[in-house]
């Protein structure tokens, strides 16, 4: 996860906050899907 | 199809075509044309891997799915996100740094070449029998529901991006996808406006999904438990989502060329990068509004009476066929099924009564059985009984107003164009880069191997024309099983790159053995689950696959070491 000397990270200072980032967005999709199926069903 | 919907679809195609050899300018060299000169932007990456993923099917097939099953599908998306982050952290690096042009490239520097040219022929077979099927599944569902000549749909299909594919390589693919998509995202969205505007006055669009919901249809998340233990054989729930998807997904982008090629134009690691994961993040959501649209659709036919088969070509055969009395029995019993859910419908949209939902729950299953006999006479009529992939084109050609009916089939052939055309140029590029250069003409000048390359394309798009052109006689079982096609290869050659990333001490000849065992194994596994002697879904397939061959390897590697000579041989 280091980053090479030519490559700036967007945003974040390491790729790391990036991976994070989809991680969380995985999860609470899941959760607002899972929240979205018990409401219609 | 109106004058209108003509001109639509034809300005539309004719506007991608011109625009893909507008944007046929590169270096007449093997990086210009297959890699674009490596200098695309992020989010031209983006496009390129979402418009090669998303395929003609994923259109078509996505909301009959929704249609008939629920949006459960959408779980098989859930392993994207965490196989995108382990390409970026380990894969993207390493091709990036060896500038490669194809993934197959780095096992012979890891391994050895017949590592190498195994798993380029796995991708090549495997890659090449899809892509035609991709070009002839689409064509079969558009000539059924508008009476068009098969052949040449199949030509329209398979042949007209050719031009710019052998023209433009890499560069005119990803441009003409960035458009493509553009296209497809506007008349994806207007056609879900158009179905909730047509449902009746007093219905809006959270009446539709309740509707939906409460038949069963908006089951997102489902765990695959079925009377207290879990179902290996259910194709799409959690756990195979997350598990099964995620290592399709990591031999999809991560070892599958038609994708590699796309982040491998992007002009630095960090492009690459940002292509990949924005992908995982808007995936799912995109999916998930494909698939809410076939359950729009399922509410509004709950409204206006669906049709007892999709395929009408298909009930025009049983109206020619001794099945003509009983189709017209189940007809009847579907009419007037309808009346009665047309009587509960009004009730339950005024007060959302359990009583009422039950009473429609039941005309549900009782429509649904009628389905399955028609199927069934479909099927006793020598038919292809499976009718998803025709639900949501059926609407469109049936309900759609003029002008958007056209546009609708515009972007049935720019999904399928935006895959193949990524297809051929990757087929091209491992044929050139891992068969021709290695093995038929070692020592090529940069424009010999650009004219390779073109000549390349052109073969195998013509190849997949044809294989679309046979796999057509055969019909709609072909396309099923092509689906799962992947499966059977991807989880070996997954397995080859995650040895080579993380097994350091495993070298070319345990492997390579490993390799060859496992995909005989994968096979086998596959025809005792089509013969029910084990219940199995497809997507289990890859993981096994990828972890069988990494412990296999390892084992071998153990008790059968490669010679010190072979070692030096294969320059390690």
């Amino acid at each position: 996860m280091q980053n090479g000397p030519e490559e700036r990270v967007p945003l974040f200072r390491s790729w790391t906050a990036w991976y994070i980032i989809v991680l969380v967005a995985l999860v609470a999709m899941i959760a607002i899907l899972y929240f979205f199926t018990q409401r219609f069903s | 199809m109106t004058r209108t919907d003509w001109i639509v679809l034809v300005i539309t195609l004719a506007c991608i075509v011109l625009y893909g050899m507008y944007k046929s300018r590169s270096s007449k060299d093997m990086e210009g044309y297959f890699l674009s000169n490596r200098n695309m932007p992020w989010w031209l990456v983006l496009l390129s891997i979402m418009g090669t993923q998303a395929s003609a099917v994923t259109f078509i097939a996505a909301p009959g799915q929704a249609y008939t099953d629920g949006m459960r599908f959408l779980q098989y998306y859930f392993g994207l996100p965490l196989a995108a982050i382990v390409i970026c952290i380990t894969f993207v690096p390493v091709f990036k740094r060896l500038r490669i042009i194809t993934a197959y490239e780095y096992l012979e520097q890891r391994f050895d070449g017949r590592t190498r040219t195994f798993t380029a022929l796995l991708f090549l077979l495997q890659r090449g029998l899809s892509t035609g099927i991709s070009v002839v599944a689409p064509s079969i569902v558009l000539s059924a529901l508008l009476g068009w000549n098969l052949t040449l749909t199949n030509l329209l299909m398979g042949g007209l991006l050719i031009i710019y594919t052998v023209t433009g390589g890499a560069k005119a693919v990803a441009h003409t996808q960035k458009l493509q998509l553009l296209i497809i995202f506007a008349a994806m969205f207007i056609a879900g406006w158009y179905v909730v505007h047509s449902l009746p006055g007093s219905v809006g669009f959270t009446d539709a999904l309740d509707i939906g919901g409460r038949l069963g249809k908006l089951n997102v998340i489902t765990t695959g438990m079925e009377g207290g233990s879990f179902n290996w054989g259910d194709q799409f729930n959690l756990f195979s989502g997350i598990i099964g998807g995620f290592f399709l997904a990591l031999s999809y982008f991560g070892t599958d060329q038609s994708q590699v090629g796309r982040y491998l134009t992007a002009r630095s690691v960090t492009e690459s990068r940002m292509g990949l994961l924005l992908n995982g993040l808007v995936k799912i959501p995109m999916q998930f509004f494909i698939l809410l649209i076939g359950v729009l659709v399922f509410s509004f036919y709950q409204f206006r009476g669906a049709p007892v088969f999709f395929n009408q070509k298909e009930i025009d055969r049983l109206e020619q066929s001794v099945y003509k009395d009983s189709l017209h029995q189940l007809q009847t019993r579907m009419d007037h099924l309808q009346f009665g859910k047309d009587i509960v419908l009004k009730q339950y949209t005024e007060d959302k009564s359990e009583h009422h939902l039950q009473s429609l729950k039941v005309l549900q299953r009782q429509s649904d059985s009628v389905r399955m006999q028609v199927k069934g006479l479909v099927k006793q009529n020598g038919g292809a009984e499976k009718d998803t992939n025709y639900i949501f084109m059926r609407f469109v050609v049936d309900y759609l107003p003029v002008g958007l009916v056209g546009l609708l089939i515009a972007v049935i052939f720019l999904a399928s164009w935006g895959s193949i055309a990524a297809a051929l140029n990757s087929l091209a590029s491992c044929t050139v880069v891992d068969i021709h250069k290695r093995y038929i003409k070692k020592d090529c000048t940069p424009i010999q191997d650009y004219r390779a390359g073109k000549w390349y394309s052109f073969a195998w798009g013509l190849f997949c024309v044809i294989a679309a052109m046979f796999a057509a006689n055969i019909g709609n079982s072909l396309i099923e099983a092509v689906n799962i096609l992947g499966s059977l290869f991807y989880g070996t050659i997954l397995g080859i790159f995650l040895v080579a990333f993380y097994c350091k001490k495993v070298q070319g000849r345990a492997v390579f053995a490993a390799a060859i065992v496992i995909e005989l194994m994968t096979i086998g596994l596959f025809v005792l689950s089509q013969y029910k002697v084990i219940s199995l879904g497809f997507l289990w397939l890859n993981m096994i696959g990828a972890i069988g061959l990494v412990l296999l390897s390892n084992l071998l590697q153990k008790i059968w070491p490669e010679p010190a000579d072979e070692t030096i041989i294969s320059g390690k």
